[in-house]
């Protein structure tokens, strides 16, 4: 009933006492908030608490939207708080693949490496690449593909300038296409290598 | 080498700014004449927007459980929704604590200075040596720091009789 509605109005009917309502922000933003805090701790079970955290979060707080802005842009800054608050807490680190394991990571299952790498989905190159990046240019790269939001939302939600967003956007991009190519190149030779090898 | 590669680095930097749409007009037009002309902008343009396409179509976006959306809807029941920060923060309170200490940095400054002394010495080609004693014995004196103690106490308590007010109307509420 609510599905056509738009952020704001959802939001006026929660605090109007419609408290279901907010079951539509939910559906409409679960993905994204758990997707991000994926990209924060890289942990299924974590990533979601912690979304689950965001949400009770926003709820709680809604009477603090002032509506100047997105309320997405508002709802991935408490991902990002609560995120970095739980990293702290836990003294956690970043988990970076070094190079050698980006390249040895498992494709699909097919012994073939023609068939495999056919069928190694440019999704996965992607996700692959992405998680090679910091985590910070990680997260820049998802708000800006998947979350939609303009490099000053970016900023205001990870407390950036737009000019540092900017600059970090850029070379993320870089770092990605480069990781994308390298991978794509190792895994033409390795073909080539077992091809000739058959041969 | 070092001058082509800062030129590479912007002529990229100008290319993604056009195709995010951060260009001003002028910057806009001029963007599109290269394209036009300059094989080097064309081809990076459509190396960007290649991979632009490639993200757009390609970034996974993960899903939560099954019972995700119902999880937070039953712990959502027994929340309730706190009041606008704006509703009980009285910021009379902090304007007053915050020119308090104004007040008190500058008085604080102005006693130190009134009883210094300042002098210039002249010592020969360049030196220009200038001295300033403050003269914080008239701080350290037993009124004063009486005063401040007072002060400091009367501030605190109407602190926390703040903090236990705002506390006891969420309460209520």
């Amino acid at each position: 009933m609510h599905n056509a509605l738009d952020d704001i109005a959802i939001i006026n009917l929660v605090l109007q006492g419609q408290h279901t309502a907010y079951a539509v922000l939910i559906t409409r933003y679960q993905q994204y908030v758990y997707t991000l805090a994926m990209r924060h701790v890289n942990n299924r079970e974590l990533a979601e608490e912690l979304s689950q955290d965001v949400f009770l979060k926003a709820y709680r707080f809604l009477a603090d939207y002032k509506g100047t802005g997105k309320f997405s842009t508002w709802l991935y800054t408490i991902v990002h708080t609560t995120c970095l608050s739980h990293l702290r807490k836990n003294n956690d680190t970043a988990i970076l693949l070094t190079e050698d394991q980006i390249l040895s990571l498992p494709n699909q299952q097919s012994a073939d490496p023609i068939d495999r790498m056919e069928q190694q989905t440019q999704k996965q190159l992607v996700e692959i690449a992405i998680k090679q990046l910091p985590k910070i240019d990680a997260q820049i790269i998802t708000l800006f593909y998947l979350a939609e939001q303009s490099v000053e939302e970016i900023g205001i939600i990870l407390g950036l300038t737009a000019s540092n967003v900017k600059v970090r956007l850029y070379r993320a991009r870089q770092k990605l296409k480069e990781i994308m190519e390298q991978k794509c190149m190792h895994e033409l030779s390795e073909g080539y290598k077992l091809t000739t090898d058959n041969h | 080498m070092k001058a082509d590669m800062e030129n590479i680095e912007d002529l990229e930097l100008h290319l993604w700014d056009y195709i995010d749409g951060r260009c001003n007009a002028a910057e806009q037009e001029r963007i599109a004449q290269l394209l036009m002309t300059n094989e080097l902008w064309r081809s990076k343009y459509a190396e960007f927007m290649a991979f632009n396409t490639s993200m757009h179509d390609n970034m996974a976006i993960d899903q939560p459980s099954m019972r995700f959306a119902k999880n937070i809807m039953d712990s959502v029941t027994s929340t309730t929704i706190a009041p606008a920060a704006k509703n009980y923060i009285n910021f009379k309170i902090i304007k007053g604590i915050a020119a308090f200490f104004f007040i008190a940095i500058a008085g604080l400054c102005i006693v130190a200075f009134s009883g210094s002394s300042m002098h210039s010495t002249y010592t020969g080609y360049t030196n220009n040596k200038s001295s300033m004693n403050l003269n914080l014995s008239l701080l350290a004196s037993p009124a004063i720091m009486n005063l401040m103690i007072i002060i400091g106490i009367l501030l605190g308590l109407l602190l926390t009789d703040n903090l236990l007010r705002s506390r006891d109307k969420h309460v209520v509420r």
